[in-house]
């Protein structure tokens, strides 16, 4: 918006006045920015658990001797299903777009150009509503998903020698299921705003957004900590100590621990789906100006170009993440490709 | 085995006490009135006791898990059953058509099909309940249908050896499956109140005949400070969840 000057109008009555371009100048990074966060976390991960065996064991007894499979076929795999996968969904919204009374060639045409057309209710271009709720859901999801692995990561670490963390752990899958994100969100809202007023709530004003993020993050945060360190733990099976004379520390910190870092593929790239659908229920009640919120109101208003590109952009962060979840664990751990 | 008999018994009362007050009236009064000694749980936005509106969202609630329950389960097992015991290409082609369904982003597909027969008000959209249980079955049985098919096949031993001992195999698949079966019920039952639950909150899809649990606290997310429209519904929810949740593990350990 630095460009906008004054213009000198022909007439005098009736103009219609058109502005394009996006306000947010960079808004086309959002979507690279989720395949980011989630190897960004992937290798910090790796990385803490590293730190804890190295820091425990010594660099000697951390060294690896996995013997992997061909990374090329494993890529060539893992695409395969990626572009299926895709495939189907795109399939799906070209279906709708018939029942909602479009061409088939021309919804298959606006879908191959990316151009999903303009929103009914918002009468702006539907990428430029997607692009631009990308980069608040981005930046929230991000806080939240990294912070909820390295920190789950540590009460992993903790829980295998302290049997009391181990069974709070066990406990935190019923609180994290009653308590979903969205009712915390609202618990939340009641404590840190209503009551104490601690924090403002609603859509961010001014530049100023830090404050507005807190509750979000927190709400995201506390529910899935416990859930994400429990469904690790869960897939654990029980440590016998006496296995092969070794002592405690080197059984829990490199075998049992190295084993979970294979484990985590599945587990992490299903819990960032599983935190997007949260994060999508949590912005729509703070009223965060994300994708949740976009899709909130093309529901509310009948908008369905707003809702089918969500479904489609929604679809193709979670396979693409998938799939660069798989290639940076391919890479991290050679084991996953055999 | 202690166990299951006690959250059995507190999960029957507590429904037993919801068809209750489902049923029996007790006095409406000025509408949001907080809790007090002649409304203990306050009352709603058109002056109804909140003891019977919280009790009616429960059996509701109920009733939409129960259809989608039962939905899912039925639709996978005979699937499942067919993928399985047919084995070779048939259950190749039948496992990938489940993982792919798995694979399609579930709420914004619910959300996009609830448009075409649900009313959109600028706050919510109207969606008939039994349709949107329909819908939301139709889009989750893969899961569970995966898992049977996986099941039935581990018991089957290829077409020529079937051929022969028939009877021992079907015995075998049979009494597997049906364990599955059961108790693959409740988390089925988990996940289409869960799955209502975030079709509620993103989308405020709710039928007004038909209020579950959700439809009052999507209710109570425009009248935040009136705390009692919320927090006896989230209380509720919540226990009603936890109480599921623990059947559900107590009889995977069995």
């Amino acid at each position: 918006m630095t460009e906008v000057s004054n213009f000198t109008l022909p007439h005098t009555t009736h103009f219609v006045y058109i502005i394009s371009g996006y306000v947010q100048p960079y808004a086309f990074l959002s979507p690279l920015s989720f395949f980011m966060i989630l190897s960004g976390t992937l290798i910090g991960f790796k990385g803490t658990t590293l730190f804890f065996q190295g820091r425990i064991l010594g660099k000697d007894l951390i060294k690896g001797y996995a013997v992997g499979g061909s990374i090329r076929k494993y890529v060539l795999k893992r695409l395969t299903s990626a572009i299926i996968s895709l495939g189907i969904v795109s399939a799906i919204v070209i279906l709708l777009e018939y029942f909602h009374g479009a061409n088939v060639i021309k919804a298959t045409t606006s879908l191959l150009e990316l151009n999903p057309g303009i929103s009914e209710h918002f009468d702006v271009s539907v990428n430029t509503l997607i692009l631009t709720s990308l980069a608040y859901t981005s930046l929230l999801l991000g806080i939240s998903f990294s912070l909820t692995i390295y920190l789950s990561a540590f009460l992993v670490v903790y829980s295998l020698e302290n049997k009391r963390l181990l069974s709070i752990i066990n406990k935190w899958k019923y609180i994290g299921s009653a308590l979903a994100s969205w009712v915390f969100s609202i618990i939340i809202i009641y404590l840190l705003h209503f009551f104490t007023n601690l924090l403002p709530y609603g859509t961010p004003k001014g530049g100023n957004i830090l404050p507005y993020l807190i509750m979000p993050i927190l709400s995201l945060f506390f529910p899935y900590i416990g859930i994400f360190a429990n469904k690790v733990l869960s897939s654990i099976p029980k440590p016998d100590f006496s296995y092969k004379g070794l002592n405690e520390k080197v059984i829990i910190y490199r075998h049992v621990l190295g084993n979970i870092t294979v484990l985590m593929l599945s587990i992490m790239s299903s819990a960032f789906v599983e935190m997007l659908v949260a994060e999508l229920l949590v912005e729509g009640i703070f009223l965060w100006p994300g994708f949740g919120e976009l899709l909130k109101i093309g529901v509310f208003y009948g908008d369905y170009k707003i809702v089918e590109t969500s479904m489609l952009t929604y679809s193709t962060i979670a396979v693409l993440s998938n799939f660069f979840a798989d290639v940076t664990y391919g890479f991290l751990d050679p084991r996953v490709t055999r | 085995m202690k166990g299951i008999y006690v959250t059995t018994a507190v999960l029957l009362t507590f429904i037993a006490f919801s068809i209750f007050y489902d049923f029996y009236q007790l006095p409406k009064g000025k509408p949001l009135t907080p809790p007090n000694y002649h409304y203990p749980l306050g009352t709603y936005v058109n002056g109804d006791n909140m003891v019977n509106v919280n009790a009616n969202a429960i059996v509701n609630t109920l009733i939409f898990g129960s259809i989608v329950g039962l939905g899912e389960v039925g639709i996978a097992t005979v699937y499942g059953v067919i993928a399985g015991s047919y084995g070779y290409v048939v259950r190749s082609i039948m496992v990938r058509i489940a993982d792919s369904i798995n694979s399609i982003p579930r709420i914004p597909l619910l959300l996009s099909i609830a448009l075409f027969y649900g009313v959109p008000t600028g706050n919510s959209l109207k969606a008939n309940f039994f349709l949107t249980a329909l819908i939301v079955l139709l889009t989750g049985w893969s899961v569970y249908a995966r898992q049977i098919a996986e099941i039935v096949y581990q018991s089957s031993v290829g077409i020529v050896t079937r051929r022969i001992i028939k009877v021992v195999e079907l015995k075998i698949s049979f009494i597997r499956v049906k364990k599955l079966v059961i108790n693959l019920f409740i988390p089925a039952m988990i996940d289409g109140i869960s799955t209502y639950t975030a079709m509620g909150v993103i989308g405020g899809v709710g039928d007004p005949n038909y209020p579950t649990l959700t439809t009052l606290l999507n209710t109570a997310s425009h009248l935040i400070p009136d705390w009692w429209l919320f927090l006896i519904p989230a209380v509720f929810r919540g226990a009603l969840l936890v109480l599921l949740l623990i059947l559900a593990d107590q009889l995977r350990r069995i």
